[in-house]
């Protein structure tokens, strides 16, 4: 029986009248539907990227110790070997005072020409101690103890803090995650309930000739499904516009901050995205069409 | 075809429609309802269709019992009767053929037969200088002749008409009641029901129902089989 396909070309007229018809709300439905889903994708990527962020970070995680000047080079390796000896301590690498001037140069960029204001070195011989994170107060604590070390710079803190954050807008990108799929699921079965009442005659008329349920609701099966899926594409459109904008606008900013894997990001969201608001607009629009029947 | 045991009808409001009846139609037979307005006509055509169930008795279709929670039984039985309804209930906006095709749709023919079924019954109402017009546009007649076709193209076993002279002069009336007739063979049976006695009083049909306050005077004339 060739059911389906023959009537393929009936359904999609019939999803155009029923688009039609519903015109101002319909229209009105998916830009809010759009716009939902832009909002999500911000927090979403929000997300992403500050996880992404402080994954990188953590993996660099350092802590700089200053060795007091008097320190030869045989003790100094005493010392570095006492360090390896603690706990949660990764790796230590002398900084030679001259490397730290090229990395510094290195960071600058364009900017290294300021560097060559000084007639010296500005930049001392270091300690450079690769950590696990969350060992970090125990290892500076040891650390204070070892008479050999100046003083410390410890950044960590900073992770931290971006650690904080990232849990922060994972919790918003969630509740944003939710607030689309609830909005979505409303608007939608909304707009399906509407579509059926104003198809009612029509809908009647065919249940008399003895068509099935199935053939009668599904142009309204199909315009949920394409009303999602529209309203996905098009704030993915708008995000990734407004993302690689983003991208541009910050890299030269930010080049000393771990880089984003963008396309990658950008095809996760997109798929994702897609995938979600094909199964919502089934979902919605099935239960759109139950909450009819049912009255 | 259709059969009634001890049969009532009585709307929620509680008017009487069908006061209890027995009803026998064969296959092949056609039946005249005639009747003044409200003597239940219509009613009856509800049963036949399933959009309402006896309050007492039985009723059934094309062996199908019309009675609550047979939902899916009763939407399958109705894809072999070809209702032709007073209001017509065609789709605004679409073309006649698109209308004329609507009642095979969910029948599994392909979309050549479809066409090709509908081209040939669209000719025999005589419409087929109109086959893409939209059905907006249509006289009243026309929009009869497009229901026409939409009942008796999927070859159904039973055709049934409400009040199909009823807008019509005495000429056009007697041309659609010959052309439904004509669909009437050994597997199919038309159902009419219509106010204007006069007018079928002199046509030949196997049964006559005579309706008056929801009761019925049921005249044999033709014996199955004869026309
Ligand atoms: N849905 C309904 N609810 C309550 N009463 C109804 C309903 N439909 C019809 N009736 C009543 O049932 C009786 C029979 O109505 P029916 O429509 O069967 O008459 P009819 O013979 O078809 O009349 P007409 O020739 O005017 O079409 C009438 O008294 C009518 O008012
Ligand atoms: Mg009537």
């Amino acid at each position: 029986m060739a059911k389906g396909s023959s009537n393929i070309g009936y359904y999609f007229s019939e999803v155009k009248t029923i688009f039609k018809l519903g015109k101002l709300s319909v229209l009105l439905s998916f830009i809010s539907l759009a716009m939902i889903f832009f909002i999500a994708l911000l927090t979403i990527s929000g997300w992403w990227y500050s996880q992404n962020l402080s994954e990188a970070l953590k993996d660099e995680a350092e802590i700089s110790a200053y060795m007091r000047p008097d320190l030869n080079t045989y003790s100094t390796e005493a010392l570095m070997e006492a360090i390896h000896e603690i706990d949660g301590v990764v790796s230590v690498v002398e900084v030679s005072a001259e490397t730290a001037y090229d990395q510094m140069s290195e960071v600058l960029g364009p900017e290294a020409s300021i560097l060559a204001q000084f007639d010296e070195n500005p930049f001392e011989a270091y300690l450079a101690i690769g950590i696990e994170l969350d060992q970090r107060v125990g290892i500076l604590e040891k650390l204070s103890e070892l008479e050999q070390i100046d003083y410390i710079r410890d950044n960590q803190s900073v992770l931290e803090k971006i650690d904080r954050i990232t849990k922060v807008v994972g919790i918003i990108g969630l509740m944003a995650t939710l607030a689309v799929v609830v909005a979505t699921f409303i608007v939608t079965s909304h707009i399906i309930r509407e579509g059926v009442h104003m198809h009612k005659d029509q809908i009647n008329t065919l249940k008399l000739l003895g068509a099935p349920d199935r053939f009668i609701q599904t142009p309204f099966i199909m315009e949920g499904i394409l009303l999602t899926v529209l309203a996905s594409c098009l704030s993915l459109l708008a995000f990734v516009l407004f993302s690689t904008q983003l991208g541009r606008g910050t890299s030269d900013l930010l080049n000393f901050l771990p880089q984003l894997d963008h396309p990658r990001m950008i095809m996760t969201i997109s798929s994702g995205t897609i995938i979600i608001a094909t199964v919502l607009g089934l979902g919605a629009s099935l239960f759109g069409l139950k909450m009819v029947k049912e009255r | 075809m259709i059969t009634a045991n001890a049969c009532s009808l009585q709307y929620k409001d509680g008017t009487l429609a069908l006061k209890p009846f027995d009803l026998a139609i064969n296959k092949g037979e056609v039946v005249f309802i005639t009747g003044p307005s409200g003597s239940g006509k219509t009613s009856l055509l509800k049963l036949i269709l399933g959009m309402e169930f006896p309050t007492s008795g039985s009723f059934t279709v094309l062996n199908q019992p019309i009675k609550a929670g047979c939902d899916r039984e009763i939407r399958q039985m109705r894809t072999q009767i070809g209702p032709i309804f007073q209001e017509f209930r065609l789709l605004d906006g679409r073309s006649v053929l698109d209308n004329v095709m609507l009642s095979m749709r969910f029948l599994g023919y392909s979309q050549t037969q479809m066409r090709e079924l509908a081209t040939h019954y669209i000719d025999r109402v005589g419409l087929s200088h109109k086959l893409e017009h939209t059905v907006d546009r249509l006289s009243w007649g026309e929009c009869q002749r497009v229901a026409i076709a939409r009942a008796v193209v999927r070859k159904p076993k039973l055709i049934v008409a409400d009040e199909p002279t009823g807008n019509l002069d005495q000429e056009n009336a007697k041309n659609v009641l010959a052309l439904l007739m004509s669909f009437c063979d050994d597997e199919t049976s038309v159902i009419i029901t219509t106010h204007a006695t006069h007018l079928v009083d002199h046509m030949d049909a196997h049964v006559r129902l005579k309706m008056q306050n929801g009761t019925f005077v049921l005249e044999r004339g033709l014996s199955h089989g004869e026309r």
